[in-house]
């Protein structure tokens, strides 16, 4: 065996794991939308062209076009042929990690006895709480366009229950701080549901 | 996480890149959210909504995105009988606008820094207040100015013709 046999059986492995990979992601890959991806872009060339250049020329938007379809896959087939083994190691390593684990999850916000301020009367509030614009650009109910989500909050209530504001600070799992507030019904023997009216990054103002 | 894709603000007569996203305070308070399907890394949310302040009030005015379906999402998709405005009444917080020439690109979501930061202060969809945060000066004079993202990837999904033609 010479070193050209090497390097010939070294690509061809390379190849194979290309083609492999390739077919595994358009295979996993789900659905094949009409309107994908682009659709989205071109609202962000728009956005940019109406911007920058109008006039933006026709061999630019060709030559993105060749970069995006025809150099950029390019390019990754030619890295996974050259580095298949760290690929693979890559992928097999990823498949390892993967198995057994939980996602990493934030911790889920609850209201506690000590966010808890003001007990409510339903009806006042739901009349209060009635958004209006002058371009009528949200319904006339209680919270607007989360009219929804506080119909089903306050069909979660029970005989008993109560609904008071709370505010709470929350510290966020990757960093930086929040307020929230709303409202939480509150049962004889503890909280229950809550329903979010406004949280407020702080470290953002 | 990729440089992120900005939402767009037209404010005072420009069209400005924001560093927030309202929206994404909807779906938190309790608003209902589609199924988007994403498969770009500089826009994980897989949508980009346009947004206008008139008369002291935030409003998103269009919104472009893709569903798991492969339908298209607009306005009526997420607030159905309002299909060309929606007042943003559920949003507290600031708006953040990058403006300027650039100081440092970072790779990661709204992370990059330019020269001044705009903020729009709102209470539950109303303007409260404008303030500037400086952040410093650009060294370097033929950095770009405005915001802008370096790179992406692109997941491939379906055919479709360059830019229509």
């Amino acid at each position: 065996m010479t070193w050209q046999h090497v390097i010939i059986g070294y690509a061809a492995i390379g190849v194979f794991t290309f083609i492999v990979m390739a077919a595994a992601h358009h295979f996993t890959a789900s659905g094949t939308p009409e309107a994908g991806i682009h659709d989205v872009l071109e609202e962000v060339r728009r956005a940019q062209n109406e911007r920058s250049n109008p006039d933006r020329p026709v061999w630019k938007r060709r030559i993105e076009y060749a970069l995006e379809k025809i150099v950029a896959p390019a390019l990754a087939a030619l890295s996974v042929v050259a580095a298949w083994p760290l690929v693979i190691w890559w992928k097999a390593r990823e498949i390892w990690l993967s198995q057994g684990t939980e996602p990493i999850m934030e911790k889920e916000f609850a209201v506690e006895r000590k966010h808890l301020l003001e007990r409510q009367d339903p009806d006042a509030l739901e009349a209060r709480e009635v958004v209006t614009d002058p371009l009528g650009a949200v319904p006339g109910l209680p919270f607007g366009h989360l009219n929804r989500a506080w119909l089903n909050f306050k069909a979660g209530r029970e005989p008993g229950d109560s609904i008071w504001t709370f505010s709470a600070r929350w510290k966020l799992k990757w960093g930086g701080e929040e307020i929230r507030e709303g409202y939480a019904i509150v049962r004889p023997d503890g909280i229950g549901p809550h329903f979010l009216t406004m949280r407020r990054v702080l470290k953002d103002d | 996480m990729t440089a992120q894709i900005g939402e767009e603000l037209h404010y005072e007569g420009r069209v400005v890149t924001m560093y927030s996203e309202p929206l994404g305070d909807y779906f938190v308070l309790g608003g209902a959210r589609p199924e988007f399907d994403f498969n770009c890394t500089a826009l994980w949310r897989g949508y980009v909504g346009t947004w206008e302040i008139r008369e002291g009030r935030l409003y998103l005015v269009r919104l472009s995105g893709t569903l798991k379906d492969g339908g298209h999402a607009n306005l009526a998709t997420i607030f159905p009988g309002f299909p060309e405005r929606v007042f943003a009444h559920w949003y507290t917080g600031a708006l953040r606008i990058p403006e300027g020439k650039m100081i440092e690109y970072i790779h990661m979501g709204y992370a990059s820094t330019y020269e001044r930061d705009l903020m729009i202060q709102i209470e539950k969809g109303v303007v409260t207040g404008t303030h500037v945060r400086n952040n410093g000066t650009s060294e370097n004079s033929s950095a770009p100015e405005g915001y802008g993202i370096g790179a992406m990837t692109v997941f491939p999904r379906g055919r479709r013709d360059i830019d229509g033609e």
